[in-house]
C-alpha cells in the first residue's frame, strides 16, 4: 500500500489540476480517483523499457479526461480557455506551492516556456495536450487552416524543446537514409 | 533504406495530434526505427510535464479521502484479483524506482517491499533521478560469462544524485560487503557507498559534488568493510 500510495502523492495533483481546469472543479476528485483505480488494475501493462511511467500514466488520464469531456458536455472553447488561463501565469514562477509537482529546475524551465508563448500556439498545445483534439479538429475548432495548426504546433513544441535545452537538429524533412 | 517520419509528424504524433490514418501510419513506422522511437520519447517525456506546469499555478488540492477511496475500491475485488493488484501496484513504484533492474512481476512481493522501503527516505529523489528525460543509464554487467548479476547507475544532468541498483547478486563473500567505486571522467575514484543488499538486491544514492558526474568506470566490488580502494574482480562493471 506504501508503494502505491507514494505514486498517488507524486502525480494526484498533477490529474486533479488537469481535471478541475478541463471538466471543472467538481469533477476533479472523481477523476482522480477513478485514473487511480484503473492505475491500479493496469499496472501490469507499464512497460519501463517502451517508456517512462510519467508518459504511461498521462496518456491514461488525458484518454479519462477527453472521455469525461465528451460526455460532460462542456465546451471545449471553455475548457480550453480555463486552461490557456492558468498556464499563461506561468511567465515567472512564484516559489512553487507543492515541491511534488514542482520539483526540478527543469519543470520550472518548461513552465516558463509555456507562459511564455504566444497565445495562438499555446492554444493549439493545449487543444492537443490537454483536450485530445487533433490538428484537424484544431483546424475546424479555430477556424484556420490546417497547415496553420501544423505550424503553430511546430513552433510551440520546439520552443518547449529549446527551454529544456534540446538542439534544434531533428529532421525538418522526409529523408532517407541507410540503416 | 529507411524513409524516415518527418520531424513535424513525429511531434504531432507525440502531442496526440494526428489524425486515425497518419497515427497508424507513424505508429508502423516507429515499430521499426529507434531514430524515430527516440525522437518521439523525448518529445512524450517533455510533454508529460505540462499536468506538472498546470499543477504549480492550481491552488486547488485533492480531497484528502481521494486515496483512501481508491484503496477502497481496490480491495473490493476478489481476493484472487486483490492480490494481484496489491503486487502490482507496489510493481508501479518498483518499476519506477528500479525500472532499471527489470524486475519482472513474478518476483516476491517480499523482495519488492524490501527495495521500495530502504528506498523510502531517498524516495523523491530516487524518483527526480530515474524518472526524467534527463536522466542517462548506465548498465553493468558480470565479468563472468553466464552470471545473470546485474545493475544500473542513473544520473541526471541538472542533479548532483547518482542513483545504483543491482540485482540477481550473488551473496558476499563471509564478512565482505558489496562496495560501489566511481571512478570520474577527471580520474579520481571515489566510494559512492556501501550498497544495502538483501536477496540479491541492493541501491543506494550518492550526492556527487557536482550535477551530472559523468564516470569512465563504475565498479561493485565485494570487500571488508573499512575499504579503502576499488581493489579485487568486480561482481559488476561498467568501463567507458
Amino acid at each position: 500500500m506504501a508503494a502505491f500510495a507514494a505514486v498517488y502523492d507524486r502525480y494526484a495533483l498533477r490529474i486533479h489540476a488537469w481535471a478541475a481546469h478541463v471538466l471543472g472543479p467538481g469533477s476533479a476528485d472523481d477523476v482522480v480517483q477513478e485514473v487511480f483505480v484503473r492505475v491500479w488494475r493496469k499496472a501490469h501493462q507499464f512497460d519501463p523499457e517502451r517508456g517512462r511511467f510519467s508518459t504511461w500514466l498521462m496518456a491514461i488520464v488525458r484518454h479519462h479526461v477527453v472521455r469525461q469531456l465528451e460526455r460532460s458536455g462542456r465546451e471545449r472553447r471553455v475548457a480550453a480557455a480555463d486552461v490557456e488561463t492558468a498556464l499563461r501565469s506561468i511567465v515567472d514562477p512564484a516559489p512553487p506551492p507543492d515541491e511534488r509537482a514542482w520539483a526540478s529546475e527543469q519543470q520550472r524551465a518548461l513552465g516558463r516556456a509555456i507562459g511564455a508563448l504566444p497565445s495562438d500556439q499555446r492554444r493549439v498545445l493545449v487543444l492537443g495536450y490537454f483536450l485530445g483534439m487533433t490538428q484537424s479538429q484544431m483546424s475546424r475548432e479555430l477556424g484556420i487552416p490546417l497547415g496553420t495548426v501544423k505550424k503553430r504546433v511546430r513552433l510551440a513544441l520546439r520552443k518547449l524543446r529549446a527551454s529544456l535545452g534540446g538542439a534544434d537538429d531533428g529532421p525538418r524533412l522526409r529523408v532517407v537514409t541507410d540503416e | 533504406m529507411i524513409e524516415h517520419e518527418t520531424r513535424e509528424d513525429l511531434e504531432a504524433y507525440a502531442l496526440g495530434a494526428l489524425d486515425d490514418a497518419e497515427r497508424r501510419r507513424v505508429s508502423r513506422h516507429l515499430a521499426g526505427c529507434a531514430s524515430c522511437r527516440s525522437a518521439v520519447a523525448e518529445y512524450d517525456s517533455m510533454l508529460a510535464e505540462l499536468p506538472a506546469a498546470l499543477a504549480a499555478t492550481s491552488t486547488m488540492v485533492p480531497d484528502p479521502t481521494v486515496l483512501r477511496r481508491v484503496l477502497a475500491v481496490a480491495t473490493r475485488q476478489p481476493p484472487w484479483s486483490r492480490l494481484a493488484g496489491f503486487a502490482l501496484g507496489a510493481a508501479v513504484v518498483l518499476l519506477i524506482l528500479a525500472g532499471a533492474l527489470n524486475l519482472q512481476l513474478n518476483q516476491t512481493l517480499a523482495q519488492e517491499r524490501e527495495i521500495f522501503r530502504r528506498l523510502a527516505g531517498q524516495q523523491e529523489i530516487v524518483f527526480e533521478v530515474v524518472d526524467s528525460p534527463r536522466s542517462t543509464k548506465t548498465f553493468l554487467r558480470s565479468p563472468v560469462s553466464g552470471s545473470s548479476a546485474y545493475g544500473k547507475v542513473f544520473v541526471r544532468s541538472d542533479l548532483p544524485f547518482v542513483v545504483a541498483m543491482a540485482g540477481n547478486l550473488p551473496p558476499p563473500p563471509e564478512g565482505q560487503r558489496y562496495h560501489l567505486w566511481l571512478t570520474l571522467d577527471a580520474g579520481e575514484t571515489i566510494l559512492a557507498g556501501i550498497l544495502t543488499q538483501q536477496d540479491g538486491f541492493g541501491s543506494l544514492v550518492y550526492q556527487a559534488d557536482r550535477n551530472g558526474p559523468t564516470f569512465q568506470s563504475v565498479r561493485l566490488i565485494a570487500q571488508p568493510p573499512g575499504a579503502t580502494a576499488p581493489e579485487g574482480v568486480p561482481v559488476i562493471f561498467w568501463s567507458r
